[in-house]
Formats: C-alpha cells, structure tokens, sequence
C-alpha cells in the first residue's frame, strides 16, 4: 500500500516523467472513424430527425416538429401490418433454427473431407442471383409449374394446387433464403468444441442425449445466437420475398417502408416506421441475448453441481 | 452392439437437395427453346446466344461486378486498417467505434435503404454509383472489420514483438509478419462483402438511378414485369463459375494438406 | 569504463494501475549469464520487455552500454529475445525465419544462407533449412528461436522462459546445451525462470525476484546458502523459516528463544527482545541426534525421487520439513522426535 502511494505522488508531482509514446495506429482509425460518422450516425439521426419532421404531400416535407408521424402507428391498418411482419419474422426464425440447428450441428460431425464438401454445397447457391432462387422457386410451385406437373402426372391430385400466393409460401421464401446463414454459423460454433468433454461427459455417466443438453447445446449457443441475428433481421425487411411469392397480397412493414419512400409518399411517416422498426428489433435481439446468456449460465451452474 | 444412426446422412441430403431444386430448375430451363418458364418444349441454347446481344442485362451485371469490386476494395482497406487500429490503441471510444461500424448488418437492410435515400437526398448528393458505392461500403466494411479483428484477437502478439525486437521498424513488424497473418482472414471477408454487394436488392433500390442498374435490381424488375429466360441462362453461367471457383479452392486445399 | 554492459535504474512500471516494477535496479555484467528468478507476476517478464524496449518504463533509466536507450524502439537496441511461446513466424520456413534479422540488416543474400548455415550447425539443426515451423517439435522450435535470435549477434540475449514448454528430460538437455552456447559465444544472457533448479544449474548469477523488486542479486551459491531474505530462502531451495525472539545478549551473541527452547547466534549488535527470522534448509535439518533439543512430531513421510521427506510439527505448531537422501529411517507418522542443526546452517535473514 505504501508503495504505491509513493509511486502515485511521484507520477502526480511530474518529478518523474512518465514516458508515453502517441501510438502510430491512430491514422489506421481515421477511414473507419469517417464512415461511421458518415454512414451510420449521420444517416441514422438524420431518419430519427426526420421522423419528426411534418409531411407536406408529394414527398415533400417542413421542419416543424410533430409527433403525428408515431401517433399515424396506432391505426388499426399499420399496427396490422407491423405485428404481422413481426410474427412472420418470429416464424421463420424459429424454422430456421430448427431445421437449421440440426443441418450446421450433424455437419460438424462429418468427417473433414465431407465437411469441407458440404461447406461447398452450403455455400455455392450463393453464387446465385438470391431473386433468381425466388424465380426457380415460382417455376417450381406455380400452378402450371414443374410439381403440379409431376404430381398429375403421377395422379396423386386431380386439379392443380395453388402453392403460391399465400401466408405459408411467403414463409417458406424467408426460411429457403435465411437458412444457410443459421446453417453455417451453427456449423462453425460446433465445429470447435472439444469433443473430449463430450467423451469426459458419456464417461462420467452421462447417455447421449443428456451430453448433448449439457455440453453441446450450451457451446453452440453463441452460434445458435449469431443464427438467430442472421436470420431476425433481414426476415423483418425482405419486402421483395412478399412481393414475389405473395403477390403482394400479404403487406408487410418493408413494402410500407418503400411505398412511402418512393411512391412520392410519406417520408417522416416512413422515418417513424423506420425509427420503430429498428427499436423493436433491437429490443427483441436484446431480449435473446439475454434468454441465451441465462441459458447458458444456468447450465454452467448445473454442470458445476 | 453400436450402430450409428443413418438418418442425420438422410437429413443433410434431403435438405441440401431441397436447397438446389429451386436452382436445378433455373438451370434446366435455360436449355428450354421456349419463352414459357412453365412447359418444357425442347434443348435449345438460344436464350445463350440472346444473353449475349441484351445489352441492358449485360450491362447490369458488369455494373455489379464493378461495384461490387470498388465496395469491397474500399472495404477492405477500410476494414483491415479500422480493425488493426482498434486492437493496437487502447481509447475508451474503441468498443463503441467498433459496435457502431458494424451497426449496418444489425439493421433491416429495408431501413439502412430508406435512410440513404433520405440522408442522400438531403445532401444532394447524385443518385447512381456514388450512392450505390458509398451505401454498398458501409455494409461491406462490418465483414472485414469482423472478420479481422476476431483474427487478431487469436493472433500471438508475440510474433509481432519478435518481429521488432529482431531489427524490424513497426512498418517492416507490420507488412512481414502481421499481414502475412491476416490476409486469410482479409481474404475471407472480401469475399464475403463482394458476395453481398453482389447480390444486394433491398439498398440498391432505394440508392440506384434509373441510369444505373445492378443485376439485382434489373433482376427485381423484371420478376414484377416479365422475366425472360436469358436471365436464367445468365445465372447458369455464374453458378458454373462459382462451382469452378470452389472446386479449384477445394483440390488446392486438399494438395497443400497433403504436403 | 566498468564491465557494466546493462543498467536499469529506478525503473517503476504499472498496467491499469497496478505497480508491477517498483523502483527496480539491476546491473548486468558483460558476459555473465544472469537468470531471474521470481513467481509468476513478480515482474520479471516485464523486465525483460523494457530492457527489450517492447515495453517502455513509466519512470527510471535503462542505460545500454552506457548509453540511454529508454526511446529507442526495440529493432533500434541490439539486443534479441527467445520468447516463451518462441514466436517463429508460421508462414516462414526455417531459414526465412533465421535469415529475417539478417535480410533486415540488408546482408547480402548469399552472406545470409551461408549465416544460417553456421548458425544452425551451432544448434544442431543442419539441414533443416526448408521445414515449416508447425512440422516441428517443440525442442527443434526452441533452438530455431534461438538461433534466429543469435544469428545478428546481439550484444545480449533474453530468454523468457524458454524452457517452460519441454519435458523435463529435454529441459536437461537445453540447459546444459544453452549454457554451452553461452559459454562459447561469450555473450551476455540475461535468464528469466520460475524454476530454481534451472536457475542453479546455469546460472552465474542469480536476481530474486519479488513484487516488482529484486530481493537479491548474487552468485548463485551465495543465493543458496546465505540469503538474505526470507523469501528467497524459501523460494530458492524451500528452506523452514525459524521465528525466533532474542531473550538475552552476551557478548557479540545472542540467546534466541524458540519452541520453549533457547540456542546461541553470533553476531555483533542484537538486543533482546528483537524477533529474528532464520534460514535453515531442509538438508540441514537433524533428527534425534544426541544433542537434539527441539520436540516435534512426524506428520507426514513420503519419496521425492531418490529424497526421503519429513515433515514434522512443533510444540509451537510449526512446521518444519526434512530432508535425505537415500536413507529410509525408521520413523513414522505420530512418533515424538528432537531435532536441531549445526550452528553454521542457520542464515539470519530479513522478513518483510
């Protein structure tokens, strides 16, 4: 204790000089410093400002401050619109995960030649065009389309089924273009875990399953978290899978969003969703982070006892 | 009696054949001689031979490769300095700088766009490629910036001081060793930016100019108007050329391992 | 001109707060093999990285031979360091990581392989020019750190514990082989250990390390059998420390009062009613001779090796460890023994 009082009071004084060189890294910074300046924070006060902003019609817009842009949120219209992007969000996360939790986990398990293919096969479909995926998707389901043709052909139905253009399909569209995003950061996360704990596990008594719930599962929900993110928020903006798969019978929160904006409609109307959107987004991110942080906390606990 | 259980096999390939239905289907009706996506006639490759005279269609996809080029370049740069700086000082701000750079992949991409077109519009700055570059960048540099300070973050800071205490100024430490290092890691999220700026739809709709498109927004306009199957044609074309890729990347890996 | 090739003076350094060089100063001779010896946080890794320049102090000088190097940066200080975790460059191969000092230097190429040559017969790595680094084993990586380290010619080395990640049976081997090099370059090592086995069987000096200071600096046989405080008595051989309280002074000696027993120390300037700490190594513990007067008990009785261990407990509850070599004795754990030592193998040494 005393020494270090004497040191402080040396430092303190000046008398002994502290050396301390300027580090050479901060120009480094600079490039990344302007673009957060200029591509995140300017952009995104500016949409808060705008929010706020009067709507004079034709896409103009007066700096007189109102709150009206929030309050338009309420009518029945929009809030519909709003929850039922947020559910449909929540449904094809929770698919994703779980159709691709198994994929990125049971990958892992292959051997190294079989995973590197497998990386291969996940990742090659991104060379295609992700509109071009959504167009073999129509070409498939439509009702003239290659599984209607098959299914008559093999007569299992009599008329063709209309897959297209509803809620499901809308659904599935998010699903099919999310998955290799949960897929691969899953596979990345069970990839590294030390399969000796696993083995140190089933030594000290545990059955296969019970390994799992208490070793595996816990180290990959990092991965299982980043996944979720992956897939969460883009879900919430890919107006055009509606649009494609849901002839635009199903609106939802992002063709609000780029109706106002190009329509020569609402801008601060289309701030404020904007503005809103993004809280609730990152409150519910926030929310799961948490859940997997207990998660995992509760069952390091266990493991312990 | 052990007997490992056949069906994670059977999922993994069900799924990753339900995965290229949608891109197996695009592919055989490029070879279709009809106009119609819905019946096949007969093998044709005039949608190729057509490819190659839609100008507006070319013209979109070397307008993407290019900006997909300049964004990941710039982001690259961006990125890798960003991340080195971020790890070699030690300001209050750098936890914040970090999360507010990579804020644009956290974001809806539905709002990232409309927030360009407003803050651009207000700035008056002309929509077309600058706009195109500059909102581009902003969703590339977060992949770098990841990809190259969690490669930091694992590296042994050790090399770097063995490095200087060998006779190497911090330039020299630098370019010889720390590089050297991150480059799979720089390599890696340049490849994944590019594969994002590549195939981006939702921002560049809102910051494009009807003078400059991108495949995906010429893409997007044709599935609201009207597709013709030289787009399919075109896109069994780039698949070819990722397959190549990975395949080429896949037996140089194997060979390299096996020296 | 003295022999001094290295002096640190009043060095202080902190992290975040923490002090963890306190007012440090050192002398280093020229061609002297120095280890420093310390736990794990005593500072003694930090030492080695100001004297290297990875580090800077936060007050104090660092003179190399004789000129202040304190801002010059380390590929400006002609000294070279073996790190711990060896820090070979993973995408050279052998010679680009030896010849790197060189080509820095800009030695011309052919100067360089024929450099490299040299310098990996004196390691015995010939012909392992073209090998990658992670194809080799952890005793081949340290001598190609050390090589690369040597190759410039230095005008002194740092290992930083160097050692640490070989077996035992390699150990043996480096430490006799490096002390070979030493020997044979004439070149000044500065050493840095946790181990004081390794510190003994190389060292010509040795710098206890303790806190953010050096406890001792002294040849090494002068650290084994006089140290001058008790934490290095205990660190450096394990030696009992005996609390003892001077009850009477005669003359230029005084009667120490322990255990309910008394002994006579010699030494000028002691008054009664002082407390004492003493030294005594375990080898020099006595049991049950005729003239034994100290009581304890044996607790507990165990090998090391070929080394028959005892530890015995006090009427005053302390414990006191024993040591033999090779000759098993007939006590065992509960039985009452008297115990002493010879009157040169008690050290008086300073206690914090």
């Amino acid at each position: 204790m005393g020494r270090h009082m004497i040191a402080g009071d040396l430092n303190d004084d000046g008398t002994v000089p502290k050396r301390r060189k300027t580090s050479p890294y901060i120009a480094a910074l600079i490039p990344l410093y302007l673009v957060m300046i200029l591509l995140v924070i300017g952009p995104l006060v500016y949409t808060v400002m705008l929010s706020f902003a009067t709507n004079v019609g034709n896409g103009g817009f007066s700096w007189k401050l109102t709150v009206e842009n929030y309050r338009r949120m309420i009518d029945p219209v929009y809030r519909v619109t709003f929850l039922k992007s947020i559910q449909l969000a929540f449904l094809s996360t929770l698919l994703i995960s779980l159709i691709g939790y198994p994929f990125g986990y049971w990958m892992s398990r292959l051997s190294k030649k079989w995973k590197k293919i497998m990386i291969l096969l996940v990742v090659i479909p991104f060379g295609v065009n992700s509109l071009i995926r959504y167009y073999g998707i129509i070409i498939l389901l439509q009702s003239k389309g290659v599984l209607n043709w098959l299914l008559l052909k093999l007569h299992l139905i009599e008329e063709p089924i209309k897959f297209l253009y509803n809620y499901s399909t809308v659904l599935a569209g998010m699903v099919y273009g999310l998955l290799p995003f949960m897929i691969l950061s899953v596979y990345s996360s069970a990839e590294k875990i030390d399969w000796t704990l696993v083995e140190a596990s089933r030594d000290l008594g545990a059955t296969k399953t019970e390994a799992f719930f208490s070793i595996i599962f816990p180290l990959t929900i990092p991965g299982l978290f980043s996944g979720v993110i992956l897939s969460f928020v883009p879900s919430m903006g890919l107006f055009f899978v509606s649009e494609i798969l849901g002839g635009n019978k199903i609106v939802l929160v992002g063709s609000l969003i780029q109706d106002q904006m190009t329509r020569g409609g609402n801008w601060p109307f289309a701030a404020a969703i904007a503005v809103l959107l993004t809280i609730v987004t990152s409150v519910l991110l926030i929310a799961s982070a948490r859940i997997s942080q207990l998660q995992g906390e509760t069952r390091k606990g266990n493991n312990l006892i | 009696m052990k007997r490992k259980s056949k069906f994670p096999i059977i999922y993994l390939i069900l799924i990753t054949l339900i995965n290229y239905l949608p891109i197996l289907v695009v592919v055989v009706f490029s070879f279709n001689s009809s106009k119609l996506s819905t019946v096949w006639s007969s093998f044709s490759l005039r949608w190729y031979e057509k490819l190659f005279s839609n100008h507006r269609l070319m013209e979109s996809f070397f307008n993407s490769i290019l900006l997909g080029l300049a964004s990941t370049g710039l982001s690259a740069v961006i990125g890798t300095l960003g991340a080195v700086g971020l790890a070699k000082t030690n300001y209050r701000t750098n936890k914040l700088v970090a999360y507010l750079s990579t804020l644009p992949l956290m974001i809806p991409e539905i709002i990232l766009g409309m927030t360009y077109l407003a803050f651009f519009s207000i700035l008056s700055i002309p929509f077309g490629f600058l706009t195109l570059l500059l909102a581009h960048t902003a969703f590339c540099v977060p992949y770098v910036l990841m990809m190259v300070s969690a490669r930091l973050v694992g590296m042994d800071q050790s090399l770097e001081d063995a490095a200087l205490d060998l006779g190497a100024s911090r330039k020299r430490a630098f370019w010889d060793v720390t590089m050297p290092m991150l480059s799979p890691a720089i390599i890696s999220g340049s490849v994944l930016a590019f594969a994002m700026s590549f195939d981006d739809v939702v921002i560049s709709l809102f910051v494009n100019s009807p003078y400059f498109n991108t495949l995906p927004t010429r893409v997007y306009t044709q599935l609201k108007t009207g597709v013709t199957p030289d787009i399919n044609a075109l896109c069994t074309l780039m698949l070819l050329f990722m397959i190549i890729v990975m395949v080429f990347y896949f037996i140089i890996s194997e060979r390299r391992k096996k020296r | 001109m003295n022999d001094d090739i290295l002096v640190l003076s009043d060095v202080c350094k902190s992290y975040d707060g923490v002090s963890v060089l306190k007012h440090l100063f050192l002398k280093v001779k020229e061609g002297e093999f120095l280890t420093l010896l310390g736990a794990s946080g005593c500072g003694k890794t930090t030492t080695l990285r100001i004297i290297a320049g990875l580090d800077s102090p936060d007050s104090g000088n660092v003179v190399l031979e004789g000129n202040d190097v304190c801002d010059l940066e380390p590929n400006q200080r002609d000294v070279n360091t073996v790190f711990q975790s060896y820090a070979l460059f993973p995408h050279m191969d052998v010679e680009k990581n030896i010849g790197y000092p060189l080509k820095l230097k800009r030695v011309p190429r052919l100067e360089i392989a024929e450099r490299v040559n040299e310098i990996l017969k004196l390691v015995q790595l010939e012909g392992f020019n073209h090998r990658r680094v992670p194809n080799l084993s952890g005793g081949q990586k340290q001598r190609v750190a050390l090589a690369r380290a040597l190759v410039s010619k230095p005008r002194i080395l740092l290992l930083d514990e160097p050692l640490g990640a070989l077996d035992l049976k390699l150990r043996r081997m480096m430490q006799i082989e490096l002390k070979r090099l030493q020997k044979l370059l004439g070149l000044t090592f500065i050493y840095i250990t946790h181990d004081q086995e390794e510190a003994l069987n190389m060292s010509d000096r040795i710098a206890v390390m303790n806190n953010g200071v050096i406890e001792q600096i002294d040849a090494s046989d002068v650290i084994y059998n006089k140290p001058r405080t008790s934490y290095v008595a205990s660190f450096v051989g394990n030696a009992n420390i005996i609390k003892g309280l001077v009850a009477s002074v005669e003359n230029d000696a005084a009667v120490v009062k322990f255990c309910e027993q008394t002994f006579l120390f010699s030494k000028p300037g002691l008054k009664a009613g002082e407390e004492l700490h003493f030294a005594l190594r375990t080898e020099h513990v006595i049991l049950n001779a005729p003239d034994s007067k100290f009581h304890a008990t044996v607790v507990e009785k165990s090998f090391r090796g070929s080394m028959l261990r005892i530890v015995l407990k006090t009427q005053c509850n302390q414990e006191i460890v024993s040591t033999n070599f090779g000759v098993d004795s007939k006590l065992k754990e509960g039985d009452k023994v008297l115990f002493s030592w010879k009157d040169e193998n008690i050290v008086l040494v300073d206690h914090e």
